[in-house]
Formats: structure tokens, sequence, C-alpha cells
């Protein structure tokens, strides 16, 4: 049993249920890769929320890199628009 | 076919298994970056799913098992179909984008998944599952998000309409980040079990369009939880009256404290039901008395588009007047580009006129009359009194619209907000009860009056609107200010402190460019004049420009900066750079983004900065309510 307000409840005894389909994107993939554009949209909307900071201060990203392979860039927001397709930069 | 490497079964991200399937297109496949994307997976299994479950086909599943692929997985999100032992089908799912401006983390949550299915391979107790779905779990951890009350918490009863008014400020406005809804009783009992009254935090709320709460069917059930969760707060409710009949307010009385703003904009009932295309039009206007009657206090408000005649927005306004209405509200009629081109009008004559109408009929009776945006005829930031409640502590004192507060309890006063800051009951106060007083001196016309507010009122004393019988010193929001007096919400000269302060932070920045929107321009240069020289709000050697952006996206006579999007800046300041000035800073007002900076269109403004490339602040205490 879970507190909460000081009452025991019953975990989810008739409680409303938040539930939300994992739908696609609207927007065209930026990189084909899937594992490379599951971490450039990740960035892409954690700097929508946000920022980096070093030091307290802010730092402006713009691309990201794997480490086994430094010469590849990828960049986090497209150019010209979404869904322009990009092979990495170097 | 069983994995070769069953006791790596633990998610180790060392040693992600892969399936036998698709051993062979795993073979390139890089350690590290296996390691990097498993271990990426690997937090999200536990630190999310401890708050949230997955489901596929509308059933929870548990996965104990996570593959990394390399190439693409068969799965694409949203094709998996609810299973044929689903118990809900996908239109029981909630609309995840329109949580992005209260929740943007759960909307990232959804993209992570959408991307995740599609370079893993999940499974639970050794088969694969297709995920399709998630939904949240462990409510108490959901308990995060401020609201003042358990309504407010609750979120949109209604997004239908019974109306269909011709200047609807909803035709066209329409977003994918707003959804329709239509409160069941369970949801809202579920936001008010968990409600913390003491920490004022509820469940997450996503964005709904506003509605006739009345057209859902459980209304009154729903509006007693709430009454129930919070005994002594006022409900209040905005709706078009077409279904208070006499038994609704009946029922209604029973929930008091209960403010009510009715739609009612014409007492007329052929105009009505023309304008409204309402059905019920005699209902609503009927329910005026009855409210009386019930000693509910209500609110009416009326729009007043180019079709209606302003002798009857006149009459209108008599009618809620004979009824002792707390406010009568003229709402200056608006429209966008969405709107069907003969709902266009010429708005100044048009507002002019209003205006002129509610000055006359400020002289023939004492209902306050409150115009929104209050800007456009109001335009002087001193503490000038708006409106005088009946039956209130200010209207027993004396006090008269247009007097203009100088002093209170011995403090100088310059501006509305610093009354209204002042007159505000404190928590202390409210908390040793008794009485609430304060002392003023008010100029009328060539003369300075000393005045003594008193509010000693119980919760059975009648003072009806101002307090009715059965109403404490409720929290009141707009309507209600305290002690009887209205101030339409005032510029605050601690915004040009806040101006400086953002400007303090680029210490480079020369060219500052601050918008702003036409109404208020005028008031900010009578702050600027009133404190501009305080070496605490000089601005030097900073050259600060103040502009306006089109109002693009919207359109039609729209001049209200809540309503500007991130692409209405943007688009102001390239022009503003093809004419040849580039500012260094931009500054503007926070109040046209959420708290999470995205506008009514979800986009960020951190837009703004990187299609510009001018460094952008949001200005914070920068909000005018109109």
């Amino acid at each position: 049993m879970k507190e909460h307000r000081g009452k025991k409840v019953r975990r989810d005894e008739g409680d409303y249920v938040w539930k939300f389909p994992i739908q696609p994107d609207a927007t065209s993939p930026v990189y084909d890769d899937p594992m490379v554009e599951m971490i450039r949209s990740f960035l892409a909307d954690l700097l929508r929320l946000g920022c980096l900071t070093r030091e307290g201060k802010r730092v402006d990203v713009d691309g990201f890199q794997f480490a086994n392979d430094p010469k590849t860039v990828y960049r986090i927001f497209p150019k010209n628009g979404t869904g322009e397709k990009l092979s990495g930069e170097k | 076919m069983k994995s070769p490497d069953t006791s790596s079964r633990k998610d180790d991200c060392r040693n992600l298994v892969m399936t036998a399937s698709i051993k062979e297109a795993a073979k390139g496949l890089d350690p590290e970056m296996r390691q990097g994307i498993g271990g990426l997976v690997k937090n999200f299994r536990e630190k999310v799913l401890p708050v949230i479950d997955l489901e596929s086909g509308g059933e929870v599943v548990r996965i104990d098992g996570i593959f990394v692929r390399r190439e693409p997985g068969t799965q694409r999100p949203g094709t998996a179909a609810p299973s044929s032992k689903a118990k809900v089908s996908t239109e029981g799912y909630d609309k995840l984008a329109s949580y992005q401006s209260q929740e943007p983390r759960l909307v990232m949550l959804g993209n992570f998944l959408q991307h995740t299915i599609q370079c893993t391979e999940l499974q639970s107790e050794g088969k694969k599952v297709e995920i399709d779905g998630f939904r949240l779990k462990n409510l108490p951890f959901w308990v995060r998000y401020p609201q003042p009350r358990v309504l407010d918490n609750l979120g949109e009863i209604c997004s239908w309409c019974s109306c269909s008014c011709e200047i609807c400020f909803l035709k066209g406005t329409a977003t994918e980040y707003t959804k329709k809804a239509m409160l069941s009783v369970v949801e809202a009992r579920t936001r008010a079990k968990y409600f913390s009254t003491e920490k004022k935090l509820g469940l997450p709320v996503g964005h709904a369009q506003p509605g006739e709460p009345f057209l859902n069917p459980r209304i009154m059930d729903i509006l007693r939880i709430a009454r129930n969760a919070e005994p002594g707060l006022l409900l209040d409710i905005t709706t078009n009256a077409d279904f208070l009949t006499e038994k609704v307010i009946q029922e209604l009385a029973g929930l008091k404290p209960i403010s009510i703003v009715v739609s009612v904009n014409s007492a007329n009932g052929p105009l009505r039901r023309k304008i409204m295309r309402s059905n019920h039009a005699e209902v609503a206007i009927k329910a005026i008395p009855l409210l009386r009657e019930e000693g509910i206090q209500f609110v009416g408000s009326i729009v007043g588009p180019a079709s209606v005649p302003v002798e009857d927005i006149a009459e209108t306004a008599r009618y809620l007047d004979r009824y002792s209405a707390l406010q009568v509200r003229l709402l200056l009629p608006g429209f966008t580009r969405f709107h069907p081109k003969e709902v266009a009008f010429d708005t100044l004559p048009r507002w002019g006129d209003i205006v002129k109408t509610a000055q006359q009929l400020r002289q023939e009776f004492s209902t306050p009359i409150m115009i929104q945006p209050g800007f456009f005829w109001n335009q002087d930031i001193s503490a000038v009194l708006d409106g005088i409640y009946r039956n209130s502590p200010a209207e027993r004192a004396g006090l008269k619209f247009g007097d203009r507060i100088v002093e209170i309890d011995g403090q100088i006063i310059i501006t509305k907000a610093e009354a209204s800051d002042l007159l505000r009951v404190t928590l202390e106060e409210r908390a040793q009860r008794g009485c609430f007083r304060r002392s003023l001196k008010v100029e009328r016309g060539d003369e300075i009056l000393e005045v003594e507010l008193r509010d000693d009122s119980s919760v059975e004393d009648d003072f009806y609107p101002y307090k009715p019988a059965g109403y404490g010193l409720c929290d009141r929001s707009f309507r209600g200010q305290y002690f009887g007096i209205h101030l339409i919400d005032g510029f605050r000269l601690e915004s040009l402190k806040t101006i400086k302060e953002s400007i303090d932070k680029h210490p480079g920045a020369r060219r500052v460019l601050l918008f702003t929107i036409p109404l208020v321009k005028n008031l900010f240069a009578q702050a600027a004049m009133i404190v501009g020289h305080s070496p605490e709000f000089k601005l030097d050697p900073a050259e600060l420009r103040v502009t306006v952006a089109e109002q693009r996206f919207w359109g039609g006579n729209i001049m209200i900066g809540d309503l500007h999007v991130a692409q209405d800046y943007i688009d102001h300041i390239l022009m503003l750079e093809k004419r040849g000035y580039r500012p260094d800073l931009v500054l503007i007002p926070r109040s046209f983004v959420g708290e999470w900076g995205f506008d009514v269109l979800g986009r960020s403004y951190s837009e703004i900065e990187r299609k510009t490339g001018v460094p952008v602040e949001l200005l914070t205490n920068v909000r005018v309510m109109m």
C-alpha cells in the first residue's frame, strides 16, 4: 500500500489512467540511420527545453559527433528546414 | 531461437545479446556504439520505467530485455493496432502534444520511445513485444505542477460548444498542441485525489480547447468533486448559460461559494439567437434574474461584434445592472485572418463606439464596467480607480470611479500595480481573520480625501454582489478585488529594472531592440519619464529601440502581445536587418510563451535566436494582463 497525503491507498485503485500512443514523428527524419536520428532528435528536444552550460555559462551547440568517428559531425538542427537528409559532414 | 549467451539476460550494457535472427546483420556493429546506445536505453529503463509503463495493444507489458539492432527494425511507431485482447481502443489515448506547454519532457519521452523502438528489440518473458504506447504510473511522482486550486487542475471540462458565435475566437485556432476534452468523473476524481492543497501542486494538464462546460453531462458531479476537495474556495465557471435552467441554478446554489461568468452578449432573444446561433437564447437571458434570486455572484460578459448595434450593448448592460451583476465586462471584438471575411470590420471606430457607450453608462449606473483590452481606453498608469463594486467596503466609504489613490497606509502610491499590491489581503492577515483595513488618501478633482476601508464581514453576511451570503473572503481573481476596488492590471515600474538587468547580462550590447505592443508603448513611455533618470533604471551606454512586431500569424485586428508567435519576431528582426538595423540584443516580454518557452504553436522562443543569430532575452515580470 502506498501513502499519499497521510492516507494509505492501494496503487491505482480506480484511478484514471493517462495513456499516450507512440506515434510517428510528423517531420521527416534528418538522418537515415535511426540510431543517429535518435540521438539528434533527443538533443534537439533537449535544446528546445533549455541549454547546455559550462561552469555556469551558456554553451551554444549545433552538432555532435561520435567518439568512434570524430571526423563526422552531425547537425542537430537541419539547415534548410526539416526533412533535409544529410550523411554527416566532415 | 534462443540467444547463445543466456547469462547476459540482465541487460548488462557490455554484453548485449543479439537474437540469432539478426546476428548476421549485427556483425559489423561497433562495440562502442552498441555500448553507448545500450547505456542510454539501460538508463531509460532504470530511471524512467519506474514512472511510466509501456503498453502493447492497450495492455501494460513488463520489459525485461532490450536488444540493440544494427539495422532499423520492422516496427514503425503507431502501426501496432490494439490486440483483440485490448480492453481499450486507441481512442482512449490522450494527446501527447497537448502537454507540450506544461511538460515538454513528457513529449520528449514519447519522441525518445518512438526512436528507440526503431533501433531496439524489446522483449517480455523471452518474447518480442511491439510497444505502441505508454502510460503514467506512480501518480504521486507526477504531482508536480503548480495550480492554485483543484478546479484549475481539472483542466477544461468540455471542449465543445452549443453555440457558433460569428466572431468566436476559437474559429481557426486549432493547433496540433490543443486537444478536445470531455472531462470524465474518473479523471476529475483522480485529479482531486492527488492534488496537494498544501503545496498547490497537481497532475499534468494537457492544453485543451475551451468550450461550454455545461455540455458535459457530468458537470455537476465534477463541480461537486472540486467543491468537496476544497470546501471554502471560490469555484468559477464561464458559460454561455444556454443550459442554466432554474433547476441547474438551484443545484449550483448548493455549491456556493461559486461565481459565474455569463457570456450574455445580448439580452434580446432574437438577436442573441442570430449572433450566437444559440437555440437556448431565452434560457440564457432568464438565467440572469435567477442567479440573482439564488444569491449566486455573476459577471455579465458582452462581446460586441459589428453586427450588434451599440444601443443593444447598452440595453444588455442595463439588464445586467438591474440584477446586480458584480461587473459588466465589455470585450472589444477581435477577428483573425481565419475568420470569414464578412466578419471583419473597421476596428478603431467600432471600438471607439463601444468605449463611448461604456462612458455614458458609467453616468447611469454603479455596476463597474470593465473593457478588455483595458489599455485601449485607459492609458494612465497612475492608480485611478477603474470600478467600485456594489455593497463593498469601497462603496460604503464613498469611493467613486475616477478617484486617484495617492497613499495607502502612509505609503505613497504612483501606479495601479502598487495600489493593487497594497490592497491585496495577505496570507498573514487572512490567517488572523477578523477585520481587514486600509487607510487611503484619494484625489478627487482638487480635493484630497481620507478614507478608511474596513472589511469585517462574516460568511453569513449578505453584501451581494461583492460578498453574497455563504461566501467568505475567498481567494478572488481579477473579479472581486479586495475591498471592492477594481484596478485593471497596471504597468509595473519594476519592468524597467528588468529591462536594465537583461541588458546588463550582455555587456557588449549597444543596439538593444525591445518589443512591445501598441497598447503598452505609451505606458512604457510614462514609466520611463517617472523613473528613467534614476541610476537603477539607467540604460546607458545601450541604445534602446522600441518596436512592435506585426501579428502575421493571426492577422486581423489582433494586437495582444500574448498572441505573438516566434515567427512574428523572426520576421520583424530580419526585416529591420534588411533596412540596415541589426540589433546586438533583443528583449521580448515573455507573455507570448509559456513556462517552458513555447509559443501557442508549440515553437520554442530559442528558434528566434537560432534563425536570426541575435541573442534574445525574455523579460520576466513584464506582463500586462488585458
